[in-house]
């Protein structure tokens, strides 16, 4: 696998192959994926990424103090219906309970494709809106 | 229902390699670590999202590994049928990059002196050498 992206390859793709096939293959019900297909998937996910950043920046408030914020990013989720299905990680984000002034506790539930995620503490100053 | 981190569903995309995309497409613009951060687990839902739904159509067309089709058809009934393109392009083009490298490894090959000359021309020189050495041995 290593061998076929060296060279020219290795510009037209910037995310490591390998961590894609394995993040894939967490899903126990994905038995096999052709090489062809893992890299097609790694250029769709770079694209996501460039698409999700842009669309954000252009449609959120961050823009005016020339920043893309978390709140631009959630609004995509919300209002795009191509990413509607990021919204079960934004709110499951977005579900601070204050313990005390200085602490939040996050807490990260079920994403929309029944993966886990962690239970973070977080300490630091808290912004409500 | 939270639990703590399981090994698997940890893994993400490198940082660096999120940021670098970002950057690229967003040239000065700030970028907080919690968006940053958000970026990365979205990139991870995106990745699961298409290989479930890729696998899905799999099933279904009877085959055992998920192929390019498949991935493309996935792509399309989700809602990113505007990707396709770019992303074929690009499988287009590592296509033939591939190709142009196994060619220009073959033409080397075929540029290579038979084994039965090589042995040929390693038995002359050891003729020479020994005559070398016989005529320092008369001086």
């Amino acid at each position: 696998m290593a061998a076929r992206l060296s060279g020219g390859e290795n510009r037209l793709v910037s995310l490591p192959l390998s961590r894609i096939r394995v993040i894939m293959k967490s899903s126990p019900e994905v038995s096999s994926i052709n090489q062809d297909a893992l890299f097609l998937t790694a250029k769709a996910t770079e694209l996501f990424v460039q698409y999700l950043a842009a669309y954000s920046y252009k449609h959120g408030k961050g823009k005016e103090k020339n920043a893309l914020t978390y709140s631009d990013l959630s609004h995509t989720a919300e209002e795009c219906e191509t990413f509607q299905f990021l919204a079960g990680i934004y709110s499951m984000m977005v579900k601070p309970v204050c313990n005390t002034q200085n602490e939040i506790l996050l807490l990260l539930n079920y994403s929309p494709t029944g993966h886990q995620y962690s239970v973070y503490h977080w300490t630091g100053t808290c912004k409500l809106h | 229902m939270a639990s703590s981190s399981g090994n698997d569903d940890d893994l993400t995309i490198p940082r660096a390699a999120i940021n670098k995309m970002i950057k690229e497409t967003l040239p000065n613009v700030r970028v907080a670590n919690d968006a940053r951060e958000l970026v990365v687990n979205c990139c991870t839902e995106f990745i699961h999202l298409i290989s479930s739904e890729a696998n899905e159509i799999c099933n279904k067309s009877e085959k055992k590994t998920i192929s390019p089709e498949h991935v493309i058809q996935a792509l399309e009934s989700l809602g990113f049928g505007s990707y396709i393109s770019e992303v074929k392009e690009v499988l287009q083009e590592c296509k033939t990059v591939a190709l142009k490298r196994r060619k220009a490894n073959s033409r080397l090959e075929n540029l290579g002196i038979p084994e039965e000359e090589l042995l040929r021309q390693q038995q002359e020189l050891f003729a020479k050498v020994s005559e070398a050495s016989l005529l320092m041995q008369e001086i």
